[in-house]
């Protein structure tokens, strides 16, 4: 049937890579926090004060989220590779 | 004396203050969002490298590469949502400082300064400097409400892509355990679970058998977790089905049989001499490599209830003598050897000893008695005897 042709030890490496994806999207989202923490809300333009608020709380919540899908693909990843080993019947 | 004037000076419309924000900042923040939105462009382009897995195919890697292309395409959405949020902020940074400038000309003109030797404002700069401070408040006003009429726009884009993260993951490996319980369905089905994008784990199923075990020479009954065994027990190459076995590879030992022996075993390592604990991790680390013990410290009795001899280790093979000492185990493994009792099925007999000598070896040789001072060796050679 050719369903399952991917090296198990393959897609946990690709795993691992994923991972690191998601940790370093985590990256992205400390360090927009830290940027636009240390900045007065609004930067005093009282116009924008719950626009750039809301917008910081939006991106934080995209970046955690995506950050966590990515660290779930890389454990469907590794339980991909699981079940390749149980198929071939390697330990 | 100087008096106060009897009519205070008008005050132009929006003179008390310069239209409110801090440029600087409006820019720094703005550059934060473009670094994020940088960021995410490079993060996307290696989760869109990360999605694609050669020779991997079938349903199960469809839908992987499917939810990465999505969340990379995601990524650079919101990488570019960001981006324009960077933009507005130093676009109305921009602006803003636009109308601080001419709200300080405004300024200049109603308050000269002393040293200026400028004459007092007349009537018309009064005009001109109020139409000013008019346009500077309308300007920086203006410029506010775009940006705040963009920020929201970027926002509700960033909750729109947020949303589909939360879309659920492809199935199937969070819920692996509920596809093939306790191995019930065949190996052989596998191909037509992958298929389906099933990913056909088996999953383990542990009873509680009452087994009785010897403290101090008393029966005691206690429960022992054991696996469910399926209806088989290998495939049709002959090799063990997966989780249908342990891995110390004794799936032909009767549950009550390994319960007894891993009983024993875990009390003689915790409670014995330091010649028990050698012979239980001796049986401990043979059940590791795949032998099959089926006793350890059974005494054998008479018709009287007297004890004949005890054997060390039993496997379904073979018999085994333990031994810290550089020598003896001569007439017990002679009984083990010629004794009907003993060893009705006359199954080869073994001593081992890491400190055997090769002269105690020579008188247990000669009587058709194995020795081995290698752990590694004995195992072979059990190992051997099992296939």
């Amino acid at each position: 049937m050719g369903a399952v042709q991917a090296d198990p030890d393959l897609l946990d490496a690709i795993a691992y890579i994923v991972k690191q994806a998601s940790a370093s999207l985590d990256g992205v989202r400390l360090d927009l926090a830290g940027r636009t923490g240390a900045l007065a809300p609004g930067a005093g333009v009282p116009s924008i004060r719950a626009a750039t608020s809301d917008l910081a709380v939006a991106a934080a919540a995209f970046l955690s989220d995506t950050r966590d899908e990515i660290a779930a693909m890389s454990e469907y990843l590794n339980l991909a590779a699981g079940a390749a080993r149980e198929a071939d019947g390697a330990p | 004396m100087i008096g106060l004037p009897d009519v205070a000076a008008p005050v132009p419309v929006g003179a008390q203050s310069s239209p409110p924000g801090n440029p600087d900042q409006l820019r720094a923040s703005g550059r934060a969002f473009g670094a994020a939105a940088a960021a995410l462009a490079a993060q996307a382009a290696w989760v869109r490298r990360c999605g694609t897995v050669d020779g991997w195919v079938g349903a199960t890697a469809s839908a992987y590469q499917a939810r990465m292309a999505g969340i990379a395409q995601r990524m650079d959405q919101a990488g570019q949502a960001m981006q324009h949020a960077a933009a507005a902020l130093g676009e109305l940074a921009d602006r803003l400082e636009e109308a601080q400038l001419l709200w300080a000309r405004a300024s200049g003109i109603v308050h000269p300064s002393a040293l200026s030797g400028l004459p007092c404002p007349s009537g018309d700069d009064f005009g001109r400097a109020t139409r000013l401070f008019a346009t500077a408040r309308a300007e920086g006003d203006g410029a506010g409400r775009v940006a705040r009429d963009r920020l929201a726009g970027v926002t509700a884009a960033l909750y729109a892509l947020r949303a589909q993260a939360k879309a659920p993951l492809p199935r199937p490996p969070a819920g692996a355990a509920a596809i093939n319980p306790c191995g019930a369905f065949p190996q052989q089905a596998s191909s037509v679970f992958w298929n389906n994008g099933i990913i056909p784990l088996d999953t383990v199923c542990i009873v509680y058998a009452a087994t009785l075990v010897e403290v101090d020479g008393e029966p005691v009954s206690v429960l022992e977790p054991v696996p469910l065994i399926g209806s088989g027990t290998t495939d049709t190459k002959g090799k063990p089905k997966r989780n249908q076995v342990d891995p110390e590879n004794d799936e032909a030992i009767p549950a009550e049989v390994k319960s007894l022996v891993q009983a024993r075993i875990r009390r003689a390592q915790a409670v014995g001499d330091e010649g028990i604990r050698f012979q239980a991790d001796t049986a401990q680390n043979l059940r590791v490599r795949g032998v099959r013990v089926i006793g350890f410290g059974n005494k054998v009795f008479d018709k009287f209830g007297k004890t004949i001899t005890d054997i060390d280790i039993e496997t379904d093979h073979a018999l085994i003598e333990v031994t810290t000492s550089p020598s003896g185990k001569f007439d017990q493994s002679l009984a083990l050897l010629k004794d009907p009792r003993v060893n009705p099925a006359g199954k080869p007999v073994a001593v081992f000893g890491l400190k055997y000598s090769p002269t105690a070896a020579i008188k247990l040789t000669s009587e058709d008695v194995e020795v081995f001072t290698s752990e590694d060796d004995l195992a072979s050679w059990l190992l051997g005897l099992q296939r």
